[in-house]
């Protein structure tokens, strides 16, 4: 579902992303790790088309700058951006609108209820407090659909109920046949339930590890450290 | 000695930091030659003819302190002056140096913040030698004044702070007072324009014997640095030294009661501090809208979105600013600009309309990108929406085209009942002054298409200036000659403006167009910007 070959970016003289390949398949997550500055941001934004960067990558088999793509695609960024003078309400409206869905005012509903802001639909975005303001921007980029999803660090800034529910929501959407990609640094909180793991560092993908690739015993946590603390 | 040497290096680093930034460097070094250049023809010219009354400066400086001062006691009276940042707050005052030097330390930080605000008083040594017939000079005692003015002001800002938090009777003493401070002069210039004869040119006498009016003289701050300055620029030093020393002998009772009566001020700059921090850091995670740290309370009455697809934009543009300013696409600084542009009237009379238009296009090549729609760059939904990339951008930049089309009606209208303007002059102002706000988009949609990054950075706003101007400039050179040479024997005055007027108007439509359309695809073709982060 999302396929990214050989992708590279460049800022000036540095070499964000250097030729990586990840690809996430419909109903797996995949888990994207790495020490800071390894290039994690820079490659989900490339994924989500804010980025320029020489390679391909495709959402669904569709290059990801066209509609079709994006109609398939869903991010929930590293920070909540929400619009301060909307409600609630009216950024759900905003996606809905935009994206052109029908029959969407129940799923908005079910997705508010989940995240326990049933009772702020009509809290403007300057009015929330950085939690509040992630799960909407997870009930954003969920309201359409989407058939992949990427979130960057998303369980920063979330109440352990928050966590938990979102965790749940990752899990019902990885069943439904959804590909997740997850960028984070909170490894155990993905120990349970990940498919993949990429595992970045200076740009590059210094392992792609799979689940049935685990030896007995083994945690993810151990293998992160493996890689990252290797000498160079 | 430890403050000693936090000022020293941070001064060093930034000097450093030239070093490893060379477009910043450049920007420094073009400013300084432009700055050096202008004082040099400014000093060399010799004594121009006096064109204008120095009153009239006296008055400008005036009206630009009391605006810095009304601002900056108003953030007195809701959480403080930012004079230190979140990283002094988290290391100073927790370290064992007395809170008396690290004061001082922050004086010295709020003298550099009040040096860059009042900068641009530099670049003015051109209009001062041509209007007043000053010299070069003039801006540096303009300057000095202007910094012990908001040095002041910040230390009175600390003091209404920790006197006022938490207590309204005391904030509403305050309100009181301040308007006090200000009311006489009001008092003084609504009776003498009460008593004004219908005469011509009575507007501008009554003016400048307001100016000149004790009212005004003795104003606190304001009135004591404008008057202070204009004595030392007009010779009368010891008139500049007393006005001046008034607000020296202020800015020291400020300090010695801070020093004697309430060393811990700890409390009252730390809400401040977090206040600016939690603006930067919120530039820092791309929220670029400044109402999301605002504290003003916001009524919501309607919800709702209209549109669908690309248009949705339009619509949660106008809901947005219609909820954050009850006059809806009007701000203050709509206000502000048909104010300043009645005010020019009265002083320029027949030529005003043209020369109105001429500075007002000027400021809109700076002021275009604070609309909603360029602030949506910095968000990913418009990246994010499966729409067309060119009707994202035209949707989402058509409410700042309807805000320069509100304001320019009311503009043009007052100009030209001011100036006596024909009506089809000021609607052809309205059209081109309208239509130039839509060549600005297209040139900003085109440089983000083309460079692929924002305008923020400083050399490149001085290249996107010359853009603009070389794209304008054979649509004023048509307009010229159509309204001078093709059509000027057969036309009459103000027929011949028009002509002009109405040939850039199509220049700039045809240019805007071109512009849109090279510029297809732009969020295709660019890196979502991240805002820029000045230093603390």
């Amino acid at each position: 579902m999302i396929q990214a070959e050989n992708v590279s970016k460049r800022y000036g003289r540095l070499l964000a992303n250097d030729g990586v390949n990840i690809s996430v398949a419909a109903g797996e997550t995949a888990v994207l790790l790495g020490p800071n500055g390894a290039g994690k941001s820079t490659l989900i934004k490339s994924i989500c088309g804010l980025l320029r960067f020489s390679g391909r990558i495709t959402i669904g088999g569709h290059e990801n700058r066209t509609p079709e793509a994006k109609r398939l695609l869903g991010y929930v960024p590293e920070f909540p951006v929400l619009y301060p003078m909307l409600t609630v309400a009216e950024h759900l409206e905003f996606i809905a609108r935009a994206y052109r869905l029908t029959a969407w005012a129940e799923r908005a509903e079910e997705l508010l209820h989940r995240f326990e802001l049933s009772d702020k639909k009509q809290k403007l975005g300057k009015e929330l407090s950085k939690g509040m303001q992630q799960k909407v921007s997870v009930c954003c980029a969920l309201l359409p659909e989407p058939k992949a999803v990427v979130f960057d660090e998303p369980l920063v800034g979330l109440d352990p109920h928050g966590i938990r529910e979102l965790k749940t929501v990752m899990l019902n959407l990885r069943q439904s046949g959804c590909a997740l990609l997850v960028s984070t640094h909170m490894i155990e909180s993905m120990e349970e339930n990940w498919d993949t793991t990429y595992i970045m560092t200076k740009g590059r993908v210094a392992r792609a590890c799979r689940r049935s690739d685990l030896r007995a015993g083994e945690s993810l946590e151990e293998i992160y450290f493996t890689i990252t603390e290797a000498p160079s | 000695m430890s403050l000693l040497y936090l000022l020293a290096m941070g001064l060093k680093n930034s000097l450093l930091e030239l070093g490893r930034k060379p477009a910043k460097l450049v920007m420094y070094l073009i400013a300084i030659a432009f700055l050096v250049a202008i004082l040099f023809l400014s000093s060399s010219r010799g004594a121009a003819p006096k064109s204008l009354d120095i009153t009239w400066l006296q008055g400008a400086f005036f009206l630009l302190v009391l605006g810095f001062a009304v601002f900056i006691v108003a953030n007195g009276l809701s959480r403080g002056s930012a004079i230190f940042a979140m990283n002094d707050a988290n290391l100073l005052f927790v370290s064992p140096v007395d809170s008396r030097p690290i004061l001082l330390y922050g004086l010295a930080r709020m003298a550099r913040t009040a040096f860059f605000a009042g900068f641009f008083l530099l670049f003015q040594a051109p209009w001062l030698s041509r209007a007043f017939a000053l010299g070069g000079g003039a801006v540096f005692i303009l300057l000095g004044a202007f910094i012990i003015a908001l040095i002041l002001l910040f230390t009175l800002s600390l003091i209404i702070y920790s006197v006022t938090n938490g207590r309204p009777g005391r904030r509403r003493a305050v309100k009181i007072i301040g308007l006090a401070l200000i009311l006489p002069l009001v008092l003084h210039t609504l009776a003498r324009f009460a008593g004004m004869g219908p005469e011509a040119g009575n507007i501008q006498t009554v003016l400048l014997e307001v100016i000149r009016s004790p009212f005004c003289l003795w104003t606190p701050i304001a009135g004591w640095t404008s008057a202070g300055a204009v004595a030392l620029l007009t010779g009368n030093t010891g008139g500049g030294l007393i006005f001046l020393g008034l607000n020296l002998l202020a800015l020291a009772a400020a300090l010695a009661y801070i020093a004697l009566s309430h060393p811990d001020y700890y409390e009252d700059v730390l809400v401040a501090a977090e206040t600016a921090f939690a603006l930067r850091r919120s530039l820092a995670e791309g929220q670029i809208n400044p109402e999301m740290t605002s504290s003003a309370r916001t009524r919501v009455a309607g919800t709702g979105l209209s549109g669908a697809g690309a248009r949705t934009f339009l619509f949660k543009h106008l809901r947005e600013s219609f909820r954050a300013n009850r006059l809806g696409l009007w701000g203050l600084s709509s206000v502000l600009t048909v104010a300043g542009a009645a005010l020019l009237a009265l002083f320029l009379r027949r030529d005003g309309l043209s020369l109105i238009l001429q500075l007002l296009m000027w400021m809109q090549i700076f002021l275009i990108g604070t609309g909603r729609g360029l602030k949506e760059l910095y968000m990913h939904y418009i990246y994010l929406i499966p729409a067309p990339s060119f009707a994202k951008i035209v949707w989402s930049n058509l409410e700042t085209v309807g805000k320069v089309f509100g304001e320019s009606l009311f503009i043009f209208g007052v100009v030209a009942a001011l100036t006596g303007g024909h009506p089809l002059l000021a609607a052809a102002a309205v059209v081109v002054y309208t239509l130039f706000s839509l060549l600005l988009l297209g040139v900003n949609c085109l440089w983000l298409r083309l460079v692929g990054v924002d305008l923020s950075a400083g050399v490149l706003l001085l290249l996107y200036v010359v853009a603009v101007m070389l794209i304008m400039a054979p649509g004023i050179a048509l307009a010229l000659f159509a309204s001078a040479f093709l059509l000027g024997d057969l036309l009459a005055a103000p027929w011949d403006l028009f002509v002009g007027l109405a040939v850039l108007a199509a220049w700039e439509l045809a240019a805007a167009l071109v512009c849109f359309a090279l510029a297809r695809g732009v969020l295709h073709n660019c890196d979502m910007p991240v805002p820029k982060l000045r230093e603390s």
